[in-house]
């Protein structure tokens, strides 16, 4: 078996890349010839658009929150009958553990592809 | 002749040295062409997309912040715009079920068995026989030099994703090479 996966590694050493036409390097710098390195765009999108964006959502939140925290009435009666004793005795504290469970999982997604940047960015 | 670095040579191309690419595109062109045949299987059109990711990266060079190695952008490149071709080209294209391939893989096997006239094209042959994505990340792997974070970023999966993919690729060739030349492939060194 090891000489077997020994054979197959020294099969994939022995790899060589495909040859295009020996024309390959002329036609492109034919292709380049009237045309200019492109100016680097820093952003995409206009900065003052994303900002905008972000202070209207970060303004719509203040505004709930201190509706939330300064309204002193209980929620008005709508009609809807929720039967609560139907659900689990603990639901809430699942539904936090869930959360919980679901932050962690971006937190790790997050940190990770902030090493793999890292490491990219490390000088070869 | 001490071998230029790629970085040397972005610099002298972004200072107006526009004959300087030509040395990038003879160090890189067969790479890129590997990374497109495997995808797009026809010459012709390998050929013509081969030189559109060229002309792309020079268009765009100055963007090319040095955060990655030069032939890891590159070949991101050259993965895009291979797929967006086939997507142009071939919209209803859809990559086949392992079975089908193994059926197609056993037929190949049998036609094209044991006067392989060199190792390359043996070991070629057998690469072309797998799926289109199983052949690339082969061919960046082995061939390219590429690192699993590198593919990652080339493929725009998750590493993770990249390690299960290509242990699969693996082990599909293994099983291509195994059934079209099975105990010969000894001898494939000796050719």
């Amino acid at each position: 078996m090891k000489q077997d996966d020994k054979t197959y590694n020294d099969l994939m050493k022995s790899l060589e890349a495909e040859q295009p036409s020996m024309r390959f390097t002329k036609n492109v710098m034919d292709s380049i010839e009237g045309l200019e390195v492109a100016p680097v765009r820093k952003h995409y999108i206009n900065p003052l658009v994303i900002k905008s964006i972000t202070a209207v959502l970060v303004l719509c939140m203040l505004v709930s929150l201190y509706m939330v925290f300064t309204s002193g009435d209980t929620l008005p009666d709508y009609g809807v009958n929720l039967n609560t004793t139907k659900l689990p005795k603990h639901f809430s504290s699942y539904i936090l553990g869930i959360n919980i469970v679901l932050l962690l999982i971006f937190a790790e997604r997050w940190f990770s592809s902030r090493k793999r940047i890292q490491q990219l960015q490390r000088p070869h | 002749m001490q071998q230029l670095h790629d970085a040397d040579i972005i610099k002298s191309v972004l200072q107006g040295n526009k004959a300087a690419y030509a040395i990038l595109v003879e160090r890189y062109q067969s790479y890129v062409f590997t990374i497109i045949n495997r995808l797009i299987p026809i010459r012709e059109e390998t050929e013509d997309v081969s030189q559109e990711v060229f002309v792309k990266a020079y268009l765009s060079l100055a963007g090319f912040k040095g955060s990655s190695k030069f032939s890891t952008w590159l070949y991101s490149i050259a993965h895009t715009t291979a797929i967006s071709h086939l997507r142009k080209s071939r919209p209803d294209v859809v990559f086949a079920e392992e079975n089908t391939i193994a059926a197609y893989t056993d037929s190949k096997a049998n036609i094209q068995h044991p006067h392989y006239n060199s190792l390359r094209v043996a070991v070629n042959n057998c690469i072309k026989q797998l799926p289109p994505d199983d052949a690339e990340i082969i061919t960046l792997f082995y061939l390219a030099e590429q690192t699993i974070e590198e593919i990652a970023i080339i493929m725009q999966l998750e590493a993770n994703n990249v390690k299960v993919k290509l242990h699969r690729a693996r082990q599909k060739l293994k099983d291509i090479v195994d059934r079209a030349y099975g105990q010969e492939k000894e001898l494939l060194y000796r050719n």
